[in-house]
Order: C-alpha cells, then structure tokens, then sequence
C-alpha cells in the first residue's frame, strides 16, 4: 500500500501532461486481488503500461534533443553577441538561466519518471508472484530492463553536460548559506516552480519507498543516502509548501 | 591559440577567435565541446582540415583515432554492446542506439565525428560483401564527391578517402580495412550495421545498400512486449541524428521552407520514414519559433524583455536572489538525478544478483533430484558412495542451506 500511496503522491505532484502516463498500480493491484487473476490479462496489461512508458518517454526525449541543440544555440549565440561585452551579457544570460535550469529539471524528472513505473512494475510483478506462487516476475522484469525508457542514458548524459555548463552561465558563487532559505520561496516563474516541487516530491518519495518495509528482501534496495545536515535539503524542509511526512 | 586548442581545433580556426576578449574567452572555455557542433555554422566560416585530434580534447571527451575506433560499429537488436560511436538505428520498439553503453560526455564534435563516420562506415560497408555487390558500391562512389554543400569544409584526409574510393575500378575489393588502419573485429553479416547520420551524401549512400537488405530484418525484430504490429515505427531520435537533420533542413532553406519530403530525401537514411521526419519538423519548427513556451509544461514564460526590465528596476539584491534560487533548483534536482541513477544501478544489480541465486538453487534442485531418482544399485557400494555424495552435498548445502533456502523464500515472495 506504501507504494501506491507514494506513487500516488508523485502523479499529484508531476507536471500536468504527465499525470496519466504514469503506471496505473492501483488498477494492476485489484486485478491481482481479484479472486482468480488470469494470467494473459495481466500481462496483456502490463504490456500496455510499458507500450504508454516507451511511447511517451521517447517523445519526451524527442523533444530534450531539439531543445538542447536550441539551448545551446542560444547561448552561443549570445556568448559571439556580447563579445566583451560584460553587461550585455549578463542582462540577458538571466532569461537563459532559468531556461537552463528549469530544462535540467524536466530531464532529471523524465528520470525519475522512469525509474518510478520501472519500480512499480518491479512491485507489481511481486506482488503477482506472491499471489499465484508463480515465476512470472524474473523474466517479465528482465525483459523490462531492455525497454526504452528504461534506458535513461543518453537523458542522463545531456543533464550532467548542462551541469557543467552551469559555470559558464552562473555567476561566481558567493558564500549562500543563509541565502538558501530567502531563495527557496522565491523560485522564480510558474514553470519552475512546479518543476521544483516535482523534484522535491520526487527525492521525498524516494526516501519514504526505501526505507524499509515489511518485506524487505535481497531484492529491496537499502535506505537512501541523504544526509540530513545537508543544507539544500535543510532549506527545503523549512519553505517548501509540499507537507512533509 | 590556446582556446582553439582546447576544444581541439585546428590553429586555422584560432583566428576566428582571436578578436575575443578574455572574460570571452573563458566563457568559451567552460562551454562543452557539444556547443561547437555543426549548428554552429556561423563560427565555422575557415575551412578546417578534418584531422584526429585524440591528443587534443580538453574536456574528457573521446575522439579515438581512426585505427582504434571502428570496432564495434553496429547494432544487433539483441542489446549488443555498442562503443563510442553516436549512430541513430532507426528501430520500431526496442531500442538499438548506442546509447547502451555509458557515454562519458561525448559530444558528437563534427569535424571528428564526420571522421569518425567515415571511418566507421566503409570498413563494415565491405564487411557485407555478399550483400552488397561491389559494383553497387562503384556506382555510388562515382557519386562521391568532397563537395563543399555542407557549410563546413573539409580537405585533406577526406579528399584522399574519396579519391580512393572513385580510384578503385575493377570489382576487386580494396581493402579497407587496411586503408583505414581499421583492425576489422565487425561484427558478422547477420548482424545489422548502423545505419548513417551524416549528411554527407557519400557517406549515407554509401550505407543505404546494406541497410536496405536487413532493414527487414531490423522491423521484425521487434519487440515483444508488443503483440501488435502497428504501422507506426517509434523511432528514437539521437543528438547527432538530430543535427545531420538541422543541417539537411539548413541546406534547405531553413525550418519554414523545408518540406518533410525534401528533408528525408536529402537525409537519406534508411529506416527513417517521412512520418518521422515530419513529426520531428513539427517539433523543430515549434522548438524553433515558441522559445517562450516551457518545454512541456507549455506555459509561456516572461517574456526576455519584461524580464530584462524586471530586473533592471528591481534590487540588484532581487536578482542576486534570483540566481541563489536557481541554483537552488538545480542543487536539488542534480541530487535527485544523482539518486536516480544510484538507485538505477543498483536496481541493476540486485536483478543480475537474483538470478544468479536463482540459478544456483535451480542447479542445486537439479543436484538433489537426479540424486533422489538415480536407480537402487548394490547397497553397500551404493550406500557408501551415496552417503560420500550426501555428506559432501550436505556440507556444499551446509553451507549454502541458508542463503539457498533463503533465496528459494525471497524467489517466492517476489
């Protein structure tokens, strides 16, 4: 139930075109309840559920890709505008900043995107195999593994490049420990903000899903690593608007 | 120049930069190579000598010379793994690009890449020798031309490549292999090769006959996960084939006058099917002509001028502010990122883990059955030699009972 709590939770708080890609858990659940689950169903359906996983994830980075080059472009474009040009550059290198990290965020969230539906089709799988004292779940999950948007790499690859390139569009960073807390209320526009809540919603619900459970296994992952004296984290628990189990 | 080096340029590109002040400089410097790829048209007005610069990256990125690159090149739909090249495969559900293997910021830098594809290209061309009859290859060879319809210029090892290629006459297969100081470990025929990226009409040519033989192949090995055929092949799109698009879309007269038809005539890539194009074409042109609109939120943001004047008649202290927000957007989402993949590879490694134990019981199942269902012999001999075997099974097992029985309760929990 903690999972479909959880992942519950996420779809509330993911962007809106996102909601109804996600996995349909509850849905997969009660057919695992009913009183005599029929195999090919269930299975018909999870493959629908991956169908509507590939589909929407490869689009998504469809899009990553054309923005990316466009992003780029952009900067370049700026970069050969402004020459030496220092304050012209900095006036109009703020719009692109947030362009920069609010795409960041979208990519990191198509991630997460991911990993949530692979994970849920990991529970569910177990969950099926518990019922029926069948071994549905090792070869379904392992086929799972070769699909799209499973494969989160090259996404993977364009978020960690714009985070090296924050240095070249970010200015030098200055002592910001108490700036954190002012900062956190005023992210910025509509978009980034709900990219941001996302975002935390994503690494909250991360924490809660593995931190144990009753049937903790060699197949669950251990607890997650954040240290709590974290600052970022720290911040985020005294502003964030999202409750705080 | 030091600045043209560091992205790995030729000095005759430095004088482009020369002019720049230092601040600008630096600037460039931190940019990633990936920003000096082909859509960069308007910084790449000097011809620049296509050449291998292994030495020469700054930025970690691999750009392997000629001779140690063309080993792994195509793509099986069987999640072979792929190396360093950035070659799309068109591909209806599962995915085939390279992207199996971890790319370590490697961004396709064209001069190389142009390289690099050449380089891949022909060597697995000549690979499928029964496939593709070699005066097919004469016949688009002659096509080969170095022209200079791509903006950028390239000379030299290009020139000496094409000529080759036009050079050969008669059908003898020249050998490429060695031309190329490619050391030849293709994979087999049966195997389907990647198909191109370039524009570089020689090159995608020179691809199109040994696509079209396995394209079939590459539509029905479909995955499975789908039952249903559907017209529609998903295509997963890469950087680099994006920017062979850019550029034939460029070529055409730009995102508003470049028709699907023309772009996918001009891409020449097999597998990759006008519905596709024109799909992408949608996106660029919005891409292109809505930079306001959010990515997929679609919400429109400030537009650059209000914020500008925001800004300009806020505090500087606001905009400072600002910054440290953002900066704080990314610190989180690079840790949730950082999570991710963390708990990705471990998600990984806990399915390699299960069924290695899985395997270990079904071994050991298998062990105690044939032991219980071996027929009766003579008792002493049997006894003797059985409880030997018991006794070793049973110290094996001894040692084993608790993670095989405990393996054999997770398996049925899970």
């Amino acid at each position: 139930m903690k999972f479909g709590k959880r992942i519950k939770e996420q779809i509330q708080e993911s962007l809106p075109e996102w909601r109804d890609k996600f996995l349909r858990y509850k849905e997969l659940k009660n057919l695992i309840s009913s009183p005599a689950p029929v195999e090919s169903i269930f299975v018909g359906l999870l493959n629908a559920e991956i169908d509507k996983f590939n589909a929407f994830f490869v689009e998504q980075e469809e899009d990553f890709i054309i923005h990316h080059k466009e992003l780029q472009y952009r900067i370049q474009r700026l970069v050969e505008k402004c020459g030496h040009n220092d304050e012209m550059f900095r006036e109009n290198i703020s719009e692109i900043r947030k362009d920069i990290v609010n795409f960041h965020g979208e990519m990191v969230l198509l991630v997460n995107y991911s990993n949530i539906n692979y994970t849920g089709l990991a529970k569910i799988l177990k969950k099926y195999d518990k019922r029926t004292r069948g071994g549905l779940r090792s070869p379904f999950i392992q086929k799972v593994l070769h699909q799209p948007f499973f494969k989160t790499d090259l996404v993977s690859r364009l978020v960690r490049e714009w985070e090296t390139t924050m240095d070249a569009v970010f200015p030098v960073k200055v002592a910001e420990a108490e700036g954190y807390e002012r900062c956190a209320s005023v992210t910025s526009a509509a978009a980034g903000e709900g990219i941001f809540r996302n975002t935390v919603a994503a690494l909250l619900t991360m924490k809660e899903m593995r931190r144990g459970s009753s049937t903790y296994s060699a197949f669950s992952l251990p607890p997650l690593n954040i240290s709590d004296s974290d600052n970022v984290l720290r911040s985020l628990h005294l502003s964030s608007p999202i409750p705080i189990p | 120049m030091t600045l043209a080096n560091d992205f790995g340029y030729s000095t005759a590109m430095s004088s482009s930069f020369s002019a720049l002040h230092t601040t600008v400089e630096d600037r460039y410097r931190k940019l990633p190579n990936s920003f000096w790829v082909s859509s960069g048209q308007e910084l790449m007005n000097n011809p620049v000598p296509c050449q291998s610069v292994s030495g020469g990256n700054s930025g970690g990125y691999l750009f392997p010379s000629p001779s140690g690159f063309c080993n792994v090149s195509a793509v099986s739909p069987h999640g072979r793994n792929l190396q360093n090249q950035p070659p799309v495969s068109i591909v209806p559900r599962e995915r085939l690009a390279m992207q199996d293997c971890p790319l370590e910021a490697q961004p396709p830098l064209l001069i190389n890449h142009h390289h690099q594809e050449f380089t891949d290209s022909l060597p697995e061309f000549f690979d499928f020798s029964d496939h593709v009859p070699v005066q097919n290859l004469q016949a688009e060879s002659s096509g080969v031309r170095v022209d200079s319809s791509v903006e950028l210029h390239k000379k030299s090892e290009w020139q000496e490549w094409a000529d080759q290629l036009i050079s050969v006459d008669d059908g003898s297969e020249p050998n490429w292999s060695e031309l190329l100081g490619d050391p030849s470990s293709h994979n087999p025929n049966s195997e389907i090769p990647t198909p191109f990226l370039d524009v570089r009409r020689q090159e995608i040519k020179a691809n199109q006959q040994q696509q079209v033989g396995s394209s079939e192949d590459q539509l029905s090995g479909k995955n499975s996960s789908s039952s249903v055929a559907t017209s529609k092949q998903r295509m997963r799109w890469t950087p680099e084939l994006h920017e062979a698009f850019v550029e034939a879309v460029n070529q055409l007269g730009g995102s508003e006058r470049a028709t699907p038809k023309a772009v996918l005539k001009l891409l020449n890539i097999p597998g990759l099917t006008i519905y596709h194009v024109k799909s992408h074409l949608q996106k660029y042109r919005t891409a292109r002509y809505k930079p306001d609109t959010s990515e997929v939120t679609g919400e429109p943001q400030e537009k650059k001028m209000t914020s500008i004047e925001d800004i300009k008649s806020l505090d500087m202290k606001t905009s400072v502010e600002i910054t440290q927000a953002l900066r704080l957007q990314m610190e989180v989402q690079k840790r949730l990122h950082e999570q991710l993949e963390i708990q990705r590879s471990l998600q990984l490694q806990i399915e390699k883990q299960g069924r290695y134990l899985q395997m270990m019981f079904e071994k050991q199942q298998k062990i105690q059955e044939n032991k219980s269902s071996s027929p009766e012999s003579s008792p002493k001999q049997c006894n003797g030699t059985s409880a030997e075997v018991e006794v070793g099974l049973e110290t094996r097992t001894g040692d084993q009972n608790e993670p095989a029985s405990a393996s054999r309760k997770r398996v049925r929990e899970d």
